[in-house]
Parts: structure tokens; C-alpha cells; sequence
């Protein structure tokens, strides 16, 4: 074999071997950039968008076959290919070349002898094929890559969540369509506010009535969507969307997309009705007389949204005994013009309402919210009652002579010790001191005196000789049992009053007695007074009477009575059970359960729907849901709470506080 | 077993009190037809407190005009969530009565429209047997309040409960004697309130 046949050969070689390499090269870069981009999703979860990549990975895979064409170019030249065995035999000297140029003419033999001699075909061969196999090896590293990524994604997916698993299923077959979608939320014309866009969310929530957009990436052929048991139309060929109106109740949007599907929760934000609160008059009255003049009104509205109208209403009842007349009326319309907060004003004429003695006026401030979708919502104040008190009723009404009540009597004694210490100290320069500790010690007693009556008034012991308690120490008072908590300061400023007044320090106790002063005031205006009086009370001796009568009943369930349950909780509760035992036994359907729950639960429990959120959101990050489960399960039950158990060891636990 | 403990609800506008007697007469009842343990007082409990949750029925009466709070609405709607019962009679025996116009509206922003409770309700076999429905009070029959003899009461149903009944009959009236002068009746007329209490506790 000449050098000219020796050249020709390894430049069909080189051919070869470059045609070869070229696609391995792309084949191995593509599952290599896919293995990357799958490897990045499953383990930072940052996403690209659906289609972009396959085509990221194709344009780098051709672009590397392109490159490796563009590097082996040079076997379309003899003499290229010539110095390239050249570089690989430098022994040769150019031998080759010259040996092979066809422009050389001459004796030519000593120069082939030379080739001979360098064993050129054993040292070219190998350069020739080291890139196919090179080639060969890199794409069965990256194919192996990719394959264990897709694995991973899977394992993962088993573990995290769904949409893991689908991005490692859509990586490898044909896209999920209901991957990254996107939400737009419009609020209702009434709420103004603009429009929101939430990006692949587990939940939609929006005021009802709301325009909600649900897109995402590819045609809608084929893609099915239902909104509870309603079909909800989908379209678009470049980007599918699906459109419909909040609903007032929580519900789910169903997604399927042929062996897809997804679940989204949809909660209703109801607009609130608005709260009004009637600020004058602040408490209700009985007139003697029947009144003339003018009573003014103020209520104050607020609103989640804005205020549409309000007004005062009013009824005038008549009667007495069994038989009674009203009338109902409106005055002092107003219209806030969608504001958050308002202030209402009105009077009314008492002269145009025909009071007579006996007659009940009702008045309360009624306030509608902009609700042009389910409402207006409307609310009204707490009623303010005006009585006219009846000219005979004083006469002949039966009042018994009785003390003032234990409450107004404290008032007035704790107001009489101030003035009884006041006026000690201001005597105090003429008193030897042994006569002023000793008069200071007489207040002293008649404060203690006052605050075991205070004490008997916190526990409602009645001081006739009912249940008559032993005032103790301060550690007693369980805070639990304290209903009036202005009472209870005003027993703890008489404690502290009475240690400063035993030992002669008046300075020192009065401003502990003007507290408890103020804390009785408080505590006597907290009291509604109702004029009526206490009604009788009968007390049944019950086992005297026990199964006396002659007559039968025909029901002999009588001594089963039905646990008092909290029937929604314990629902609730069931169904979160349900789900968690779907968990363990369909995961796949883990998550759609749960969302479900949430959504069942919204309309109840507020707190109990939100931790499930977190779950869902939890689950789909892939991150420890446990707490915001824990958090569900407390929202629905309560706090664990401690047994009757006793621990058979009472000793002090020493580090344990 | 705890005891029974009949509850009178108590809210902010009216007369809640306006038959003080009820609760007595109703637990002598109790006591002397069935094995209810049941408590010998009644306690009167504010609407708008938390503690009024504690009870599984509730006995709302009045003449005057209902208003209930935002608290007081709140409760209701609790207590029916829970399982309770309220029983609202209007004192007036009058549907054109200011009780009832007020009462019904308010009922139906907390609860819902009360319904007519058809006359062969579990109710009315709880314990006696009204083959008639509920029993008619002297108040209808000698024509006071809307001259109406009312044939079925009302009421907001959940879960097939009765979690409201309302009466426009005036048990109020009806029951609103010392239980010492139940002996002089030839009939006793408080056995509805009987099968109320264990509708109320059983059903």
C-alpha cells in the first residue's frame, strides 16, 4: 500500500468516525442537559417551563453534534488528513505528505520505505477511533444519568408529592398540561381592588362573585374541568383557560388532563355583614313622665367591603299584661357612599310618637353593606329601650324595704373610709403618733371588714347565712372563678390598703383606696339593673316527687340521653382520619383528600380549614406537614388536656417548672 | 350521669323573664314522670354567654320585642352546632305580635325560616303519645292573643333534629303556675313539656 491509498484509507476512516461521533455526541449531551434539568427540578424545584426543556436540551445537543462536524471538517482534504497522521507519526518528516502529494513527481520509493519502516497504520488506527468510543462511553454515562434521575424523581414523587412524580413522568413522556398553572382573580365590580394573579396555587380564595381565570400551557383538547359536579368550559389552542364566577359556598375545581388530574380548593371569601354599635345613648332608661323633646342618636358602622346605607329604626309597644301593640318606623337615613367606617346622627321626636304611660320605646341602628352579588348584608345594633314608666306602678307596685345592694354599699363605705383617712391625716400634726396608729388601725379594721363583704359578693355568698364561705388568704381567689374582674382589683387594693392603714401609713393607703374606689365604681356600672326584680325561685324537691305521678309515659328511653356531641367536629375529625388513612394506604390520593377536607371544613372552622392549607402546601413542598396537622387536629379538638391520672410519686420534680 | 339542668335564656332586649314559673313546674314534671336525673332549680343563662353552650336545651320566652346581639346570634348558631335545642314560645300567643315578628326574624338570620313540624313527629311521642300533635293551651281556646288555635308548631331542623322548636300556642301562660297546684288539674298539662325536655336529651 502506497502513502496515497495509506491516506485515502484513514481519511474514509476519519469519515466514518466522525459521522459516528456526531450524533453520540448529541444523543449523550441531550440526556445529559435533561438529566441536569430534572436534577435541578426534583431537588431545588425550580421548574422550566413546560416544553422549553426539551428544547433547551435539543439545542445544546445539536449544537455539540454541529460542533462535532465543524472540528472533523477537515477530512474533506487529502492533504489534511495527510498532516493529521503526520502529527500523529512526526518520525515521518513529512514523508507522508510528500509522498502522497500528487503534484510531486520523481522517485517516491525512499520515501515509502520510510512509511513503512513507522509502523504508521499502528499508531494512526487508534487516533481514528478513540473519539467514536469516547463518544460511545459519554452517551452511556449520560443515558445511565438521566435514567437514575428519573428514578430519583420517582422515589421522590412517592415521598413529596404528586407534581414531583408528574414532572419526572412528563420529563420522560408527553407534558402534563395542568402543571404551573395560573389563577387571575377579579374582584367583584362592587369591591373595587384590582385584579390578582396567583402562580400554581393549591387553593384559590377570593370574595364571592369574583371572575376567576385558570390557564395554563397547551391546547385545551382534551382537558376536562368541573367546578363541584359543573362542567366549567375550557379553551384556547396555545394556552388552555378555564373561566368561572366564585361561588358562595367552598367547593373544588376538578382538572384531568387524559391519566392527570388535580384538585383545586376554591374558597369563598363571603363578605361580612357590616357591625354597627349603637354609641348613644349608651345604657336604656324609664322616664317617670312621658317625655317631650328630642333624643339623639349615634351609631357607628364599620364594613370588610364598604357601607351602603343605614338608618335608625324604632318601634313603639303599647300594652300591658297579655296583650300588647307595636309599631315600627325608620328615621335618620344615610348613605356612606361605600366607606369602610361611618358615623351615624339622628334624633327623634318623642312628640311625634304618641307615648303614652307604659308604652316601650325600641330603637336600634340598622346599617346595609354594597353587596350587589348576595346581599347587601344587613345588621343592626344592639336596641337601646326607652320605658314610660306608669303613674300607678309606683303606687302599687309591691316594694319590699330592703338594704341597698351589697355592691352599692361597698361603694359607699369604701368612699366613707377615703374621707375618714383624709381627714386623719389632716389631723395627724395634733394627734400624738400612739393615737393616730391606733385611729389608722380602726380604718383599717372597717377596710378589712369591707373586703371579706367584697369577697362575699365575688363568690356571690349570700351574707343571710346562705353559703356562707371562710374568707381566706389571697391565694383562694382562683382567678378561674372570678367573674368580675373589677371587683377582684378592688379586693386586691383593699388588701394592700388595709396592711398600710394597721400599721399608720395613710399616705401609703390611699391610693390603694382610691383604686378599689374606682374598681367598685366600675364594677357597679358593669351590672345591668333590671327593674323588674328577681323573678321567684322555686326549688323542686325532686326526690319527693321522684316517679309519683300515677300517670305513664309510653317511651322507655328516658335514661338514655344522647351524648352531647359536637356533631360537625366529630365529622371533621372522622374525615381527617379518613384521610389519613388514605395516606398511608392510596397516596397518590393523600393530597385530594385533604384539599377536599379543607374544603368541606372552610364554612366551619376557619382555623381548622387554614392548618389544612398549610398541610396541603406543606405536602407539596415536600416539607414536614406534621405541625400544621397537629395545628388541624387542636383546631378541632382543643389542646390536649391533662387526666384525672395521679402520678403515684408527688414528690417535687426538681428541673421541671 | 350529670343532671339535667333546665336553662332559661336570657337576652339583652325583652322580657326573657316573663314566666318564671316554667322551669319549676317543667322540672317537677321530669322528677315525677321520668328517671331524668335532673336538677331541682333552673339556672337563667345569658344568651350572649359562653356558658349557655353547656346546655342542651333552652327556654326562650317573652313578650316584648327579640333583638338578639351579635353575641347572642353567635351563640345560637353554636349551641344548634353542637347538638342543643332552643324552645321558643311566644308569651303572646299573637302571630300578628311583636314577639313573634321579632322573634321569627331574628330566628331566621341565626338559624334559618323556621318550618311547620308535621303533627307525627318523633316529638310528639317522645314520652306521652299526642295522637294530635301538640296539645292546645287555654290561652287559644278562650280566644286571646290572634283568636288562632294553632295546629302545628315550627321549628329549624339539622341532621333531622329539631334544633329549634318555636310555639306560637303560649306554653308560657299555660305552664306559668307553682308545680304545688299541679295536684288540682285533671289533667296535667306540662306532659308536653315532658316530651320537649326528652326530645330534647334523647332524640
Amino acid at each position: 500500500m502506497n502513502a496515497t491509498e495509506r491516506v485515502a484509507r484513514t481519511r474514509s476512516r476519519l469519515c466514518v468516525a466522525v459521522i459516528v461521533s456526531a450524533p453520540l455526541w448529541t444523543a449523550a449531551v441531550l440526556c445529559g442537559v435533561l438529566a441536569l434539568e430534572l436534577l435541578v427540578d426534583n431537588l431545588w424545584r425550580v421548574r422550566i417551563p413546560n416544553g422549553w426543556d426539551w428544547n433547551i436540551a435539543l439545542l445544546v445537543a445539536v449544537t455539540t453534534g454541529v460542533t462535532v462536524l465543524w472540528r472533523g471538517r477537515f477530512v474533506y482534504s487529502k492533504r489534511r488528513v495527510a498532516l493529521w497522521m503526520e502529527e500523529r507519526v512526526p518520525s515521518l518528516q513529512y514523508a507522508l505528505i510528500t509522498a502522497s502529494d500528487p503534484h510531486v513527481t520523481g522517485d517516491v520509493s525512499m520515501l515509502e520505505s520510510a512509511i513503512d519502516r513507522s509502523n504508521i497504520d499502528a499508531l494512526v488506527a487508534p487516533a481514528v477511533f478513540t473519539p467514536v468510543v469516547f463518544a460511545g462511553v459519554a452517551l452511556s454515562v449520560m443515558a445511565g444519568c438521566y435514567a437514575a434521575v428519573i428514578t430519583m424523581g420517582s422515589a421522590l414523587a412517592r415521598t413529596k408529592g404528586p407534581e414531583v412524580r408528574f414532572a419526572a413522568v412528563v420529563g420522560a413522556q408527553t407534558p402534563d398540561r395542568l402543571l404551573h398553572l395560573s389563577v387571575v382573580i377579579s374582584p367583584p365590580a362592587y369591591a373595587g381592588g384590582k385584579a390578582q394573579t396567583l402562580a400554581d396555587p393549591s387553593a384559590v380564595t377570593a370574595l364571592v362573585g369574583s371572575g376567576i381565570l385558570v390557564r395554563g400551557s397547551g391546547a385545551s383538547d382534551g382537558i376536562e374541568s368541573k367546578l363541584a359536579d359543573r362542567d366549567v368550559h375550557v379553551s384556547g389552542q396555545r394556552g388552555w383557560e378555564a373561566r368561572f364566577t366564585m361561588p358562595s359556598v367552598a367547593t373544588t375545581m376538578t382538572l384531568k388532563d387524559r391519566e392527570y388530574d388535580r384538585v383545586i380548593a376554591v374558597i369563598p371569601v363571603i363578605d361580612q355583614p357590616p357591625a354597627v354599635t349603637m354609641t348613644q345613648p349608651t345604657r336604656d332608661t324609664v322616664w317617670r313622665h312621658v317625655p317631650a323633646g328630642s333624643i339623639s342618636f349615634i351609631a357607628h358602622a364599620t364594613d370588610d367591603i364598604g357601607l351602603g346605607e343605614g338608618h335608625f329604626e324604632y318601634t313603639v309597644t303599647t300594652g300591658s299584661g297579655e296583650i300588647f301593640k307595636s309599631r315600627t318606623s325608620s328615621f335618620g337615613d344615610s348613605r356612606p357612599g361605600g366607606a369602610r367606617t361611618s358615623d351615624f346622627h339622628a334624633s327623634l321626636a318623642l312628640a311625634s310618637l304618641g307615648l303614652t304611660e307604659g308604652a316601650i320605646l325600641s330603637v336600634r341602628a340598622v346599617v346595609a353593606d354594597n353587596n350587589t352579588i348576595s346581599g347587601p348584608s344587613v345588621s343592626n345594633s344592639d336596641t337601646r329601650t326607652f320605658r314610660v314608666a306608669r303613674a300607678d306602678e309606683y303606687d302599687s307596685l309591691a316594694v319590699d324595704a330592703a338594704p341597698p345592694p351589697p355592691l352599692d354599699r361597698s361603694l359607699l363605705t369604701e368612699r366613707m373610709l377615703i374621707n375618714s383617712a383624709d381627714s386623719l391625716l389632716q389631723k395627724r400634726a395634733s394627734l400624738p403618733p400612739r393615737a393616730f396608729v391606733t385611729s389608722s388601725g380602726r380604718i383599717g379594721f372597717d377596710q378589712a371588714d369591707l373586703r371579706k363583704k367584697v369577697y362575699n359578693i365575688l363568690y356571690e355568698q349570700d351574707e343571710a347565712g346562705g353559703t356562707q364561705g371562710v374568707e381566706g388568704d389571697d391565694e383562694e381567689l382562683d382567678p378561674q372563678l372570678v367573674l368580675n374582674r373589677d371587683l377582684k382589683e378592688a379586693y386586691d387594693a383593699m388588701w394592700d390598703a388595709e396592711r398600710s392603714l394597721n400599721v399608720g401609713e395613710i399616705a401609703a393607703a390611699r391610693p390603694f383606696m382610691t383604686r378599689a374606689l374606682k374598681a367598685l365604681d366600675r364594677a357597679r356600672l358593669a351590672d345591668r339593673l333590671y327593674l323588674r326584680g328577681r323573678p321567684p325561685r322555686v326549688i323542686v324537691n325532686v326526690e319527693k316527687v321522684r316517679l309519683t305521678a300515677k300517670e305513664k309515659g309510653i317511651s322507655n328511653v328516658v335514661v338514655a340521653q344522647r351524648s352531647r356531641t359536637d356533631t360537625i367536629r366529630v365529622r371533621l375529625d372522622q374525615a381527617l382520619d379518613s384521610a389519613l388513612t388514605i395516606a398511608q394506604l392510596h397516596p397518590d390520593h393523600f393530597l385530594d383528600a385533604l384539599t377536599r377536607l379543607r374544603v368541606q371544613a372552610t364554612s366551619f372552622d376557619t382555623a381548622f380549614a387554614t392548618a389544612l392549607g398549610s398541610a396541603v402546601d406543606a405536602f407539596r413542598a415536600g416539607t414536614d406537614m406534621t405541625p400544621a396537622l397537629v395545628r388541624a387536629r387542636r383546631a378541632l379538638l382543643g389542646a390536649p388536656r391533662r387526666g384525672d391520672a395521679r402520678l403515684p410519686w408527688s414528690g417535687t420534680w426538681r428541673g421541671v417548672r | 350521669m350529670t343532671r339535667f339542668v333546665f336553662c332559661t335564656g336570657q337576652y339583652d332586649s325583652g322580657d326573657w323573664d316573663s314566666a318564671p314559673l316554667v322551669p319549676a313546674n317543667l322540672i317537677d314534671s321530669v322528677a315525677q314522670y321520668t328517671s331524668i336525673a335532673v336538677a331541682p332549680s333552673g339556672v337563667n343563662v345569658a344568651l350572649a354567654s359562653d356558658a349557655i353552650l353547656q346546655y342542651p336545651l333552652v327556654y326562650i320566652t317573652g313578650h316584648l320585642p327579640v333583638r338578639f346581639s351579635v353575641a347572642e346570634r353567635r351563640n345560637i348558631r353554636k349551641l344548634v352546632d353542637r347538638g342543643g335545642m332552643l324552645f321558643v314560645d311566644d308569651h303572646n300567643h299573637d302571630i300578628d305580635g311583636v314577639f313573634h315578628k321579632t322573634a321569627m326574624e331574628e330566628i331566621t338570620i341565626a338559624l334559618g325560616k323556621p318550618v311547620d313540624i308535621p303533627n307525627n313527629h318523633e316529638l310528639y311521642s317522645a314520652f306521652f303519645k299526642f295522637e294530635d300533635g301538640p296539645p292546645t293551651t287555654s290561652q287559644e281556646l278562650n280566644g286571646w292573643g290572634d283568636n288562632l288555635v294553632h295546629k302545628n308548631l315550627q321549628g329549624v331542623m339539622r341532621d333531622g333534629h329539631i334544633a329549634l322548636l318555636y310555639s306560637s300556642k303560649d306554653y308560657s301562660s299555660e305552664w306559668n303556675y307553682h308545680p304545688e297546684s299541679k295536684r288540682f288539674n285533671a289533667v296535667d298539662n306540662t306532659r308536653f313539656g315532658v316530651n320537649i325536655i326528652v326530645y330534647a336529651l334523647t332524640s
